[in-house]
């Protein structure tokens, strides 16, 4: 049996501008092994960004298939995807997206608790995690007593708190100085084998790409290779 | 419902400190204080001219029907005995006279009821504005005139005048003779609506029985009951006690068009003033417009992370909501203030014409009923006026919202 946990099959997507028409993908095909570490490298505008956010069912593909263990997610509807999307993936993204309102261990808890998790225990899983990540000490500052690196690594906290079997990462250190950077790049690596997760990431830094075992290259909306 | 999630994300501690949010808020408690005053001033007008009847014609008027009742004694025991409800039965005489005074004459109407219990049925502690003449060294009958009266009269508490009044000749029946006896002013009382106050004169029903010549007849009874909006009921149990030979009128019969017109009127300023809600709450639509849009990222991540359509409609109504039961509680708070003012003011400055309205002056008042409804419509208009811009917050592609910091 196949352990394939991600596929596309032929997915296009395309925008309406002004009139005309601009193909962002021309028909990708992809799959993706459970617990493999995935790489989707490209140039600003290949259209990388916009494919890890119709694998992660943030966004529709105009035509083309997206499938999760063999079920297809397009057939889905929003409310449906949104479930999928809080029990089964983890999205870290290249600015923390952290609610300026809450406190780091609040912003950690955040996805356990619209999962239905009740608040003590959505906040005892938060705060195991930020002690994994060395940041017990700042469970109660907001993001913006917070440092570049550390809200970034709240942001992956926040990713890892409902067990996900993917975790999503776009362009995880594009913000950050390079010391800052390669220790997130590390952590990802890390808790990937750590976790078993199967880690897809977005960037467009080819020193980052070559520590991953599986490279999708991304021109002009396809595939130029692996 | 994440209410926690509303908590902590969009309701803000410092609310009044977001502009939008500020006039939102002082729009709705400006449209909610016009909603109580208009609701409270027109219950205010319908309870005055209630009370204003009811002092003075009683909760039931009972009289018989093209004739003088010789044996008041025995239907005032019928009409104790009709119902339980009833608080008190008095006599009554009532004579078309005229009062002269210092060279002036006036017609008015005398009427006559137990002098004992004069102060119980007119409410007379509440409708005086003369200190009533106590002592006893006056001449002639006291009697209590209305305020109207004694100004066209220039009379004053403790003056004499003449009271007569026309009788049929004894002598000759198509002549018309007068009876002519002495009255004092014993207090001047405002009966809360015009009519009253220009006509009406009181005094000791056996006084007047004299003047007129009525031996012991009376022309009806006034029944007071212990809850006035009973009245009808009680009324149809008198009539079936009394029987027909009777006219039995409860006080919601007098006067019966004025109040249906006061009532509808009161319907149709509700309604003239739920449009300006509705226009105050357009900036409630506003100022969640501008919180979607300041927080597409925000509902972006939130969407991402697995918050639902719904929970995001959920979100923005509960904002809405919570907009409104904040300014509705200062529009309530704000309303009262008006109220109070609209009352403090009447007594200083008479603002009402007394012969366009029949009333000088009248309290404002706000029933239960109408505060629910101002309740009721504030939160019904407040949600509908959420669901739109919930509904753009919900169907915000999350994609967009995460591009940019």
């Amino acid at each position: 049996m196949s352990n394939e946990i991600l596929a596309t099959k032929s997915v296009i997507k395309a925008y309406q501008m002004e009139g005309s028409r601009l193909e962002v993908l021309r028909g990708v095909d992809m799959s993706i092994k459970k617990g493999e570490a995935v790489c989707i490298m490209g140039s600003s505008g290949a259209g990388k960004s916009t494919l890890l956010h119709i694998l992660g069912t943030l966004d529709k593909p105009t035509l083309g298939k997206v499938y999760y263990q063999g079920e297809d997610l397009t057939r889905k509807s929003d409310d449906q995807l949104a479930s999928f999307r809080n029990k089964k993936m983890g999205f870290v993204f290249q600015f923390h997206h952290l609610l300026p309102e809450l406190t780091a261990l609040e912003n950690v808890s955040l996805p356990a608790r619209i999962g239905g998790l009740s608040k003590a225990a959505a906040l005892q899983k938060a705060a195991d995690l930020l002690k994994t990540l060395g940041l017990q000490q700042r469970e109660n500052h907001y993001p913006s007593e917070l440092s570049g690196g550390e809200r970034q690594r709240v942001a992956i906290a926040r990713a890892l708190v409902q067990d996900p079997e993917i975790l999503f990462a776009d362009e995880p250190s594009g913000n950050l100085d390079q010391d800052n950077g390669e220790v997130i790049q590390d952590l990802f690596f890390k808790l990937q084998q750590d976790l078993g997760l199967t880690l897809i990431v977005v960037t467009h830094d080819p020193e980052f790409a070559k520590r991953f075992p599986k490279v999708f290259r991304l021109k002009n909306g396809t595939f130029i290779g692996q | 419902m994440h209410f926690w999630l509303y908590r902590k994300v969009l309701f803000q501690k410092k609310v009044f400190s977001d502009p939008a949010t500020f006039f939102s808020i002082l729009g709705i408690s400006l449209g909610v204080s016009f909603l109580v005053v208009s609701m409270a001033g027109f219950s205010g007008f319908m309870v005055s001219l209630k009370s204003s009847i009811i002092d003075v014609t009683g909760d039931v008027s009972v009289s018989k029907r093209g004739a003088r009742i010789t044996d008041p004694n025995d239907v005032i025991q019928k009409i104790q005995d009709s119902s339980h409800e009833i608080k008190d039965v008095m006599s009554y005489t009532r004579k078309e006279g005229m009062v002269a005074s210092k060279g002036k004459l006036r017609i008015v109407l005398l009427q006559g009821i137990d002098w004992n219990n004069v102060a119980n049925m007119a409410e007379f502690k509440k409708r005086q504005v003369s200190v009533v003449d106590d002592s006893d060294d006056k001449i002639g009958t006291p009697a209590l005139l209305g305020k109207v009266v004694a100004q066209n009269l220039e009379l004053g508490v403790g003056d004499a005048f003449k009271m007569i009044v026309p009788k049929v000749s004894k002598a000759q029946a198509t002549e018309v003779d007068s009876g002519v006896d002495n009255y004092y002013v014993h207090g001047i009382l405002d009966f809360g609506k015009f009519e009253f106050n220009e006509r009406v004169v009181i005094a000791d029903l056996k006084k007047v029985q004299e003047l007129s010549e009525m031996q012991g007849q009376v022309n009806g009874f006034r029944v007071r009951l212990f809850d006035s909006d009973r009245a009808p009921q009680v009324a149809d149990k008198i009539q079936e006690t009394l029987g027909w030979d009777y006219s039995v009128r409860d006080w919601s019969m007098t006067n019966r068009s004025l109040f249906k017109a006061i009532a509808y009127e009161k319907r149709v300023l509700f309604f003239v003033m739920l449009i300006m809600l509705v226009a105050a709450f357009f900036n409630v639509s506003t100022t969640l417009f501008l919180s979607v849009l300041r927080r597409y990222s925000q509902i972006s991540v939130m969407r991402a992370l697995g918050l639902k359509r719904r929970d995001i409609i959920g979100l923005f109504c509960m904002h809405g909501l919570a907009l409104g039961v904040i300014g509705l509680f200062f529009g309530l708070i704000t309303g009262l203030l008006f109220c109070y003012g609209f009352d403090t003011l009447q007594l200083v400055y008479p603002i009402m014409p007394e012969e366009v309205y029949k009333m000088s002056s009248f309290a404002t008042h706000l029933t239960l009923t109408d505060i629910i409804w101002v309740i009721v419509a504030t939160l019904l208009i407040c949600f509908i006026s959420t669901l739109a811009p919930a509904f753009r917050g919900s169907r915000l592609s999350p994609v967009e919202g995460l591009k940019y910091e």
